[in-house]
């Protein structure tokens, strides 16, 4: 267990943060620091859909009430409030085969969600669903978003397969969404729930077309190639030289797996991950008789009060979220206690506390890998929130296997370019069969969305946002009338995705509900409004940007790089956390009469 | 059974042996600890110490303890890049803070100048410690230097080491100990002229068996525990032995440990050969073991 270490001396400030600097100057200012490019670029990696069979349907020409982009939770979500709500006739569109998003997408073996399933998964209570562990593992998510799609009706209101290719305004049509099977469907509302994790990101290689092995990225596994399962048994990989790019989430949950198959396991790590215990377990029957109704959303609420630095009497998930951040002054926003202490000295209690918790990780470091130099290099060097930090109990294990080799990319040159017959690191080449890549998600907001949307004026989006993000509450756009955007930009956050997305889902229902009780068709953001806000967000995350600019490269701080102000992933964040921008949103729409928003 | 690897290390050795030039010796030295490549996780901190130039090796973010590790070399080569190393994996496995002085070297500073070196060094550290306690680990002449240290802080009743770590010291520097003879084939590493000739060059004016030179027969009466690791492969397996009596005869807490077949000062070679991670892991567990006590 992390916490029955021995009690820990002070920690030594002054040399953690040399020790931190150095860590962050070694990978910054490298030729490949930010050398990630997505598809599109010409990249040789195929984002098709292989998991399931396209089926050719009608084409649609058709007016509806709401038309939703993404099929995923946020998707899901928001198409049942609308439906509580009485909004239709609605379409959900996705490029994908089914519900599902990053859990449709991402079928790797060992893929999991890290946050409990008793409150990732939404609507247990109304679907009358108990996940099988306090973990779920994908085919057990996709199954449910499937479940919410038959339980809430939703499949005949699906466009599958489909890819939206324009969406457009016009005063006298409202919008009008024109999709790659050659749809155009009229829609009075527009919600954008397409995610920030669809568009696999890829380190910018030369010989990626060269190398004669196989080549793919863990959001499109390929089991043709590999064999197997999501439980594991890739026999198409024995026998074979396979390496893994990248040690983010991803990586941290299929390598266990795959290097049981694989007859050698390269890991190519540029920075290593804070993986904390995991611990996970089957539901228990018992517990989950006694489950009093209501039980899901006090959980969720539990859950994220405590994560956001607040109090409550118990910790319901009590795990290695809510342990760390209990420790941890969240980054998150929220409960900022003012006892009296001074900035200075709250910043460097929160240093301090961040080390010590740091220091139980490298440790965990330690005890598990028995190699030396495998568990020096995976001894993480920042702090605890610098990146998504995560929960695995098979992965550091995985590298006392003779057949998995931890290969140190952080260096000058770190990996260079594939070669016909594998790769090269620092000079040295490595024969490889295959290369996979777990290198993430493209986090550019403005290079991931794959379609024009263009408002009021014929005006885009993208040169709306060239400065960065412009909202009001991360809702609404000015020039975009009856755009609902979902997500994290300019939102509170908390750690649980499907809990934001419950709250934004239910706003902007309700919002839609309320106009139309008012009397009115038609919502937009004003520009004075919209300026407002975006001041209120920017100024708000100094500290965030600050605390983020120290840490190593990655993609909460743009590779290390300089970012405009507002348009960096983690300053177009709401400061307050989730409950402050729900109260706040909630003010606005129940009191205050939409101030800032034009109603029509 | 000796390794593999091993095996392999002294076959290399006695094909390539250390040139005889001091200022040569100095840099094949330096190259072969600089070929150990300092892992991942430690950190270096440029420092001085004593008025020397020094490095703080640590791992823990949260240290506790220190540990002066005095690096060998015959008292005339060796210095910061010969030991990061040796002093890293100590840190790692104590949890401590390690510091690694560069004292004057001979023959440009005969005695005493190393050994005030390491005095200054002392002191420094000592005023700066607060409640962690130091170690002294040396290896070679730097144990050599490390018990004459000892020898003087006992004599004039000044604040001891938690406990003392010593690889193959090299303690008396006179040429009578048989073991200079019997061990001469077997050994790689220690020439017994280029012994004679470092001795000289650090005696200077006084006379080798002066016990401020060699000191295996200092009076050790009241020392903390000490810890010694020779091989039988070294003509300067005797030193261990004479050490350890007179640390005997002063009634101090000894641990010999003699292992066979073993060269001179193999726990240096720790990265390369499992005989020498084995031999500093158990030192490392004995300095953890008198940094816990009270
Ligand atoms: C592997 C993985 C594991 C994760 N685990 C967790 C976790 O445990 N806990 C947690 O809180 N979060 C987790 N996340 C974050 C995750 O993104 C959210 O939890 C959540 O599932 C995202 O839902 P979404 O509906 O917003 O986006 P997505 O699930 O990405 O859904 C968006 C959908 O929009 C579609 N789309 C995009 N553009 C278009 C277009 N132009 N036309 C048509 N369709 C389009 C995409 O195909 C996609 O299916 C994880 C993410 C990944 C990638």
């Amino acid at each position: 267990m992390l916490d029955d270490l021995q009690a820990m001396p002070e920690p030594d400030l002054e040399w953690a943060r040399e020790k931190y600097k150095a860590e962050r100057d070694r990978r910054s200012g490298k030729s490949n620091r930010s050398a990630y490019r997505t598809p599109g670029s010409g990249i040789a990696i195929d984002l098709r859909d292989t998991y399931r069979p396209r089926i050719e349907r009608e084409v649609r020409n058709e007016q509806v009430d709401a038309v939703i982009i993404g099929a995923g939770f946020a998707g899901l979500i928001v198409a049942i409030e609308m439906k509580k709500c009485g909004i239709g006739p609605i379409r959900i569109i996705d490029t994908a085969g089914d519900f599902g998003g990053v859990w449709y997408w991402n079928r790797y073996p060992g893929a999991q969600c890290d946050v409990e399933s008793y409150i990732y998964l939404p609507f247990l209570e109304e679907t009358g669903y108990i996940p099988k562990e306090k973990y779920s593992h994908q085919p057990e998510i996709l199954e449910h978003a499937q479940r919410l799609g038959r339980h809430f009706d939703l499949y005949d209101d699906a466009l599958f397969h489909t890819g939206v290719t324009d969406v457009r305004w016009s005063d006298s049509d409202r919008w009008t969404v024109t999709t790659d099977r050659g749809d155009t469907i009229r829609s009075n509302f527009v919600v954008m729930a397409g995610g920030g994790q669809d568009q696999p990101r890829l380190p910018d290689l030369p010989g990626l077309d060269e190398f004669s092995g196989h080549v793919f990225h863990s959001c499109r596994w390929d089991y043709d190639y590999s064999g197997g399962s999501h439980a594991g048994d890739c026999a198409g990989l024995e026998g074979k030289r396979v390496a893994v790019v990248g040690t983010g989430a991803s990586a941290v949950q299929l390598v266990p797996y795959i290097a049981r198959s694989a007859d050698h396991l390269y890991v190519l790590q540029r920075t290593p991950v804070v993986v904390g215990e995991r611990l996970n377990k089957p539901t228990d029957p018992a517990w989950a008789a006694s489950l009093e109704p209501g039980w899901q959303d006090r959980r969720m609420l539990n859950y994220s009060t405590l994560v956001l630095g607040g109090q409550q009497d118990e910790d319901l998930v009590d795990d290695g979220w809510t342990h760390a951040t209990a420790e941890l002054a969240s980054v998150y926003g929220g409960d900022k206690s003012d006892s009296g202490v001074s900035a200075d000295e709250a910043a460097e209690a929160a240093e301090r506390a961040d080390l010590r918790y740091m220091e139980k990780i490298r440790a965990r470091v330690d005890r598990v890998v028995t190699k030396r130099e495998k568990a020096a290099l995976l001894k993480p060097w920042y702090r605890y929130f610098c990146k998504r930090p995560t929960f695995n109990d098979l992965y550091l294990p995985a590298f006392n296997r003779d057949n998995v080799e931890l290969l140190d990319v952080s260096g000058p040159a770190g990996l260079e370019r594939l070669t016909k017959a594998g790769f090269v690191v620092d000079g040295a080449e490595y024969p490889a069969d295959a290369i996979i890549f777990a290198s993430g998600f493209a986090s550019d907001l403005s290079e991931r969305k794959g379609y024009e949307l263009t408002g009021r004026g014929g005006i885009s989006l993208r040169d709306h946002w060239q400065e960065g993000a412009r909202s009001l509450h991360g809702v609404l756009v000015h020039n975009f009338p009856n755009l609902f955007l979902m997500g994290t930009v300019h939102v509170g956050l908390t750690i649980n995705y499907t809990e934001m997305m419950m709250r934004q889902g239910r706003h902007i229902a309700r919002t839609i509900e309320l106009l139309r009780a008012r009397g009115f068709d038609e919502i937009e953001a004003t520009a004075g409004a919209e300026d407002a806000y975006v001041e209120e967000i920017v100024a708000g995350r100094e500290a965030d940007v600050a605390f983020h600019a120290s840490c190593t490269p990655g993609y909460f701080n743009n590779e290390g790089m300089p970012v405009k102000r507002g348009k960096g992933l983690t300053d177009t964040v709401y400061a307050g956390g989730l409950f402050a921008w729900v109260a706040m949103v909630t003010d606005w729409r129940e009191t205050q009469d939409f101030a800032g928003a034009e109603l029509r | 059974m000796p390794s593999e690897a091993y095996r392999a290390l002294v076959e290399q050795l006695f094909a390539a042996p250390m040139p005889a030039d001091i200022v040569e010796m100095r840099e094949a030295y330096r190259a072969m600890g600089d070929a150990f490549p300092l892992l991942a996780d430690v950190g270096v901190t440029k420092a001085t110490l004593g008025g020397r130039p020094a490095e703080w090796l640590q791992v823990a973010a949260a240290p506790r303890h220190i540990v002066l590790l005095v690096h060998g070399g015959g008292y005339c080569i060796g210095g910061l890049d010969s030991h990061r190393h040796l002093g890293g994996e100590i840190a790692r496995q104590t949890g401590s803070r390690v510091a690694v002085i560069d004292y004057r070297l001979a023959p440009e500073h005969p005695y005493p100048a190393g050994l005030d070196d390491l005095k200054a060094a002392w002191a420094e550290l000592l005023a700066t410690a607060g409640d962690d306690k130091i170690a002294l680990v040396g290896d070679s002449a730097g144990a050599g230097l490390v018990m004459a240290l000892l020898a003087d802080l006992l004599r004039d009743e000044q604040p001891l080491p938690a406990s003392i770590y010593c690889m193959s010291p090299w303690a008396d520097l006179s040429d009578t100990a048989t073991s200079r003879t019997i061990k001469r084939e077997a050994d790689p590493l220690a020439s017994i002229d280029q012994l004679a000739k470092m001795a000289a060059h650090y005696a200077g004016d006084i006379a080798v068996s002066d016990p401020r030179i060699s000191s295996a027969f200092a009076d050790f009466r009241g020392s903390p525990p000490v810890f010694i690791q020779a091989g039988t492969a070294e003509v300067l397996m005797d030193d261990a032995l004479n050490l350890a009596k007179s640390l005997a005869d002063a009634d101090v807490d000894v641990d010999l440990e003699l292992r066979a077949g073993m060269i001179h000062v193999w726990p240096w070679f720790f990265p390369a050969i499992p005989e020498g991670a084995e031999a500093l892991a158990r030192a490392c567990a004995f300095l953890s073991r008198h940094f816990a006590d009270a």
